[in-house]
């Protein structure tokens, strides 16, 4: 397949927003305008057809190609490229639009549809290459430029890999390499000889703590056996026995070693049922009733002598008011008196008062009619007398300023007596109304404590003298029951040392079982299905590493052969154009170290020649490599284009002068793409390129539009 | 990639042929069907498949060592 590229149709692709068709027709095509005007999109766009979204991204090497998206922003128009190629068999159209998957290629023929999306990727694939072998051969691009001659053996490497189309076979060792596949076999190992490490340390571990427990037991280890544990556990079990029919509580089932099997649960079993003993006991349980009978006890004669105090005060308080003030009959019947007193005293006041009337009436009638002024007979009385008038006068004063006064207020004095009686009355009452009350809750207290104890007692005894005497029994008899307790709690104890003993034995029986266990772990079928992963892990890392060995057998040949084709054309392409004559026989060497293979640039002097470069003599064995490279491969290639992006950097006028006639040789066999902002170089190519030239102006770029091409 | 070739190199050895050709062969078949990316997705795949199962032998065998022997190493029900 050989193909050149004839016209490209660009949409809605990076800095194209409208339609543009870049007619690149002609032997050698030059783009030229300033940065940013749209040039490298044009190259972007031969390679995003071809590969879409391969092009872009990481794996690229390129920087900025990380995040690199192939949609114009404005989005004005579809994203869209078409790039038409002539071929000897028909002429091929490539048309590739943004889809997920990297879908959204279709390939025609004469304008037959040859496949679309994933199969014409693999078309791709199979009649171009990949991506990578397609930067190698065709695409110069200024990175590789930058770092070919002057970038670390790594860097270089992978760069010169790219250019002779070998870096899928780097690539793929790098990947092996990654996958840490040398020291696989050492990792099983690794866990292997860990499970030993462990079974030692356990086993060391185990035999340390019998030691231990065995000084503690006083005991050799040799004798600790399953039968000792037996033969403890019976009389255990006895002990058990024995206690629970010494304080006469039933004793469960399950109390034999042979009942649980596991000595833990026996033991633990053994506990929990002595234990239960301390609630269990006829001793413990009458234990408790006293404790609860004294604590009623307590209880009840607070609140008893709490009520007799109260019933003592009110007592006190009734005797003191009646001595005081008398008892109620007393005080009852005095009142009666007063009360009589008081009535005689308001009639005596209604007698005086009618005389008063009579005699004051009397008086005002004869001062009125000028009567009983001189000695006469009394009307009243019939007696003699001087001055009836004064007469009258003198005994009705004589009635308002004394009698009439004294009787009023002798009645006063008598209802304050009343008053003051009632009171004592009134108070006697409640103070007594006070004593019932606290009688019966004395009485109701007495009941109570006689109910809830169970008392028997006369009228006459004292109740608080009976609570007391029954308290002084009952801690009499908690007394004795704590003493018994004591003996049973001392019996529990030793119960719980032995089971303690037990669970020793038993640890150091575990112990001496784990450790068997743990020595015969290498005779487990785990194990050896370990150790058949070891040899296999071994066996796999040593096949890994002989493919391994085979890839980088394969693609030295191939770069050696590779590198012999090209060596001649770097070397006449790099004495073409560089200006330092000094370098003669410039030979490119691939030199091995550690499976990668070092690229080097020596003159016939031997001398590496990369230290002794300018920089524009740098960029000129740079190119020399890439298209002496492409030409010597020229066979291998489908693409006889070559695209050159701003080769002439950092060259002077002679590096220039050179550079365009050595584009007008390898025109000669290849269609030349030239992308430049550099005016002087396009002078240069101009009169040195004597093929067919076509120049592209890239004037301006408009925002809304895109390039602007001429 | 001439895989041809290098499949001609590895079956040039004798030893465990049989067995280096299969792996050979999946290298291939993972580099066909998803690059350079694909293989090594593939072989560290392998890679750890093997250590865990070789983790978990020693788990069944001997616990961890953090376990210090407190785990049923050997399946036993109590």
């Amino acid at each position: 397949m050989e193909m050149k590229i004839r016209k490209l149709r660009i949409s809605g692709f990076r800095g194209f927003a409208v339609e543009r068709a870049v007619d690149l027709s002609q032997p050698v095509t030059m783009l030229y305008g300033e940065n940013a005007k749209g040039k490298s999109s044009v190259l972007n766009a031969i390679e995003w057809c071809l590969f879409g979204s391969e092009c872009a991204g990481k794996d690229t090497r390129m920087r900025e190609r990380v995040g690199w998206r192939p949609e114009n922003r404005l989005g004005s128009v579809p994203c869209r490229v078409t790039m038409m190629c002539q071929n000897p068999d028909g002429d091929i159209t490539f048309e590739r639009i943004p889809k997920p998957r990297n879908k959204g290629l279709t390939i025609s023929r004469k304008g037959q549809t040859l496949c679309s999306d994933a199969e014409a990727n693999a078309w791709v694939a199979e009649n171009i290459g990949n991506f990578t072998q397609f930067m190698a051969m065709v695409y110069q691009h200024q990175e590789n430029i930058r770092h070919l001659a002057i970038a670390e053996d790594s860097v270089k490497r992978s760069i010169i890999n790219r250019l002779l189309g070998l870096s899928d076979y780097s690539n793929l060792l790098d990947s092996l390499q990654s996958t840490g596949y040398s020291t696989f076999s050492r990792k099983v190992t690794g866990v292997r000889d860990d499970i030993d490490d462990i079974i030692e340390d356990r086993i060391f571990g185990y035999k340390e703590q019998n030691k231990v427990l065995s000084q503690t037991l006083k005991l050799r280890p040799n004798v600790i056996s399953r039968k000792l544990v037996e033969t403890e556990a019976d009389t255990l079990t006895s002990s058990v026995q024995s206690l629970y029919s010494r304080t006469g509580v039933k004793l469960g089932a399950k109390t034999r070693l042979a009942d649980h099997g596991d000595p833990h649960k026996y033991i633990n079993h053994i506990r929990d049922t002595v234990r239960a003993l301390q609630t269990k006991s006829p001793q413990s349980k009458e234990n408790l009733r006293v404790g609860r009978e004294i604590s009623d006890l307590d209880y009840q004669i607070a609140k008893i002598d709490a009520s007799a105090r109260k019933r003592g005060e009110e007592r006190k308080n009734v005797k003191e008011f009646q001595v005081k003030h008398g008892k109620l009959g007393s005080l009852q019947r005095k009142l009666n008196r007063l009360e009589e007193h008081k009535t005689s005293k308001e009639d005596e006041i209604a007698r005086i008062d009618a005389v008063y009337s009579v005699l004051s009436g009397l008086y005002k009638y004869l001062v009125e009619k000028q009567l009983g002024i001189g000695k006469q007979v009394c009307l009243a009385c019939g007696s003699t007398v001087n001055n009836q008038q004064d007469f009258l006068k003198h005994e009705v004063k004589e009635l308002e300023s004394s009698t009439i006064k004294a009787a009023h207020e002798e009645l006063g004095g008598i209802c304050n007596n009343i008053r003051l009686v009632r009171e004592d009355v009134r108070k006697l009452k409640e103070l007594e109304e006070h004593l019932e009350l606290a009688e019966k809750a004395f009485k109701d207290d007495v009941k109570e404590a006689r109910a809830r104890l169970r008392l028997t007692m006369k009228p006459s005894e004292d109740p608080m003298k009976i609570l007391k005497k029954r308290k002084i029994e009952s801690e009499q008899r908690r007394d004795a029951l704590q003493k018994a307790l004591k003996g049973l709690l001392s019996n529990i104890g030793k119960i719980e040392e032995s089971c303690d003993r037990l669970d020793k034995i038993v640890a150091v029986m575990d112990n001496k079982e784990e450790i068997e266990r743990l020595s015969s772990i290498k005779q487990h079928k785990a194990y050896k299905e370990l150790m058949e992963l070891e040899g296999e892990a071994d066996l796999w890392s040593s096949d890994i590493k002989a493919i391994v060995a085979a890839i980088t057998l394969v693609r030295d040949k191939e770069s050696r052969a590779r590198v012999a084709r090209s060596k001649k054309k770097v070397s006449e392409y790099f004495n073409m154009v560089a200006e330092n004559h000094g370098i003669k026989d410039l030979e490119m060497i691939v030199e091995h170290s550690r499976g990668y293979e070092n690229f080097r640039f020596k003159d016939a002097s031997d001398e590496d020649v990369i230290t002794i470069l300018s920089q524009g003599d740098l960029n000129v064995l740079a190119l020399s490599i890439f298209a002496g490279l492409g030409e010597a491969n020229l066979k291998d290639i489908p693409f006889q284009s070559i695209i050159f992006d701003d080769p002439s950097q950092s060259m002077g006028l002679h590096h220039k002068q050179r550079l365009a006639e050595l584009a007008n040789i390898i025109a000669e066999n290849r269609q030349v793409i030239i992308s430049t902002m550099d005016s002087e170089f396009r002078h240069l190519l101009e009169k040195h390129i004597t093929r067919p030239m076509k120049v592209i102006e890239f004037e301006r770029w408009n925002p809304n539009t895109g390039p602007e091409l001429k | 990639m001439k895989w041809a070739d290098i499949k001609a190199e590895v079956a040039k050895d004798p030893v465990h042929k049989k067995e280096r050709l299969a792996l050979f062969r999946s290298i291939e078949s993972a580099w066909n069907s998803g690059g350079t990316a694909q293989v090594g997705e593939w072989l560290l795949e392998q890679i750890e498949h093997t250590i865990t199962h070789a983790e978990n032998l020693q788990r069944q065998l001997v616990g961890t060592r953090e376990s210090n022997g407190e785990e049923d190493t050997d399946g036993n029900e109590d």
